[in-house]
């Protein structure tokens, strides 16, 4: 072919050109050369005609429930979410009954280590209510006679040690 | 890029990260806006309604659950059209064995209803605007996948070659490559129709 310009110019220059990107005076020189040049013309004419084909080509309109879809498997996603991290809890056992008794079990950990002189400071615990201590100490109630034969266990082993 | 585009990114980045807090009405916001062009992209992608719709779901069910870890590093549609085009390709190149000669038939049906305005236009007119029609349908249907999208994304959403670039994750020149070589496809698959147009000695505008 006897077009002087390159293939990749000619076809930056026609794509610019058909979408109005060329700088004014760009566009005017190369209107310039479309005069003169039969195979630039042929590409600008297809290109008008791909481009105006193009144009007739509309997509349909979107569904009318697309969003309402949309929501409703966001909303099963977020529900599926939520019930994984329920399911690590056993269903009807909420968070609150399991603090006291996480307190009974600290204290007699506690209790247990460093003897009966812990319980006055948990008492002392500005956090914890009285309903909360009654329950941690009815539990060490409960414990009492296990940890009197325990502590006396100590002590005569402590003895026996010195 | 103009005050515009630059405005419309701090908006759509800014609604986006409202998300990221919890906001779902900012989530509403971004369907709205941007649901057409994302559904109308796949459509013309895979020539499918039903399979578009599908997948344009699946775009926004990604942008909802990526929320959290949403950054405005990228123009919001770029970052849109990057998750939108994945899909795309992914689910052109699981397809592409059942390929396109038995939806042609369906491709009428799904046609946007026909302007008014063609009736005007004599019959021979029309049956050979149809048969353009149908012909770059099929050329656009049969680019390779790559090509198809950055086509898709310069003619129909009018970005610019670096944001296509963006989207695609490749150089600006490979974009070009890539729109060069489509457009002189769908040019070629033109050519036979072209006999009676632009026979103005050359006039342009
Ligand atoms: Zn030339």
């Amino acid at each position: 072919m006897n077009c002087i310009l390159k293939t990749h110019e000619q076809e930056e220059l026609l794509l610019g050109y058909c979408t109005a990107a060329l700088e004014p005076e760009r566009a005017r020189t190369y209107e310039r050369h479309v005069q003169g040049c039969e195979e630039c013309r042929t590409m600008l004419e297809l290109q008008r005609l791909a481009d105006e084909t193009m144009n007739d080509w509309r997509a349909p309109e979107v569904s009318e429930e697309f969003d309402r879809k949309l929501f409703a498997r966001i909303r099963v996603e977020e529900d599926a979410k939520r019930a994984w991290w329920q399911g690590l809890v056993p269903s009807g056992w909420g968070w609150k009954p399991a603090i006291p008794l996480a307190l009974a079990a600290l204290a007699l950990t506690v209790f247990v280590w460093r003897g009966p002189e812990a319980l006055s400071v948990a008492q002392k615990s500005e956090g914890l209510k009285t309903d909360e201590i009654d329950q941690v100490e009815r539990a060490l109630d409960d414990m009492e006679a296990l940890q009197a034969l325990h502590q006396s266990d100590g002590e005569s082993a402590q003895k026996e040690a010195l | 890029m103009n005050v515009t585009s630059v405005a419309t990114l701090e908006r759509d980045a800014e609604l986006m990260l409202r998300v990221r807090e919890g906001d779902e009405s900012s989530f509403a916001i971004l369907l709205e806006k941007h649901r057409n062009s994302v559904v109308h992209f796949l459509y013309r992608m895979v020539q499918n309604r039903a399979i578009a719709e599908e997948l344009a779901q699946e775009v926004f069910m990604r942008v909802y659950r990526s929320r959290g870890s949403y950054e405005p590093t990228a123009k919001f549609t770029t970052w849109l059209f990057r998750i939108t085009t994945h899909l795309a390709l992914n689910h052109v190149r699981d397809k592409r064995h059942e390929k396109l000669h038995d939806s042609i038939d369906e491709k009428v049906e799904d046609a946007a209803p026909r302007q008014l305005a063609t009736r005007e236009i004599n019959v021979e007119e029309r049956m050979l605007k149809d048969a353009r029609l149908l012909e770059i349908r099929q050329a656009i249907e049969q680019l390779p996948e790559k090509q198809r999208s950055a086509v898709l994304m310069h003619k129909y959403q009018e970005m610019e070659y670096s944001q296509i670039a963006g989207v695609l994750e490749c150089s600006e020149s490979a974009v070009k490559s890539l729109l060069f070589r489509a457009y002189e496809t769908l040019r070629m698959r033109l050519k036979h129709f072209n006999s009676g147009a632009g026979r103005d000695g050359g006039k342009v505008h």
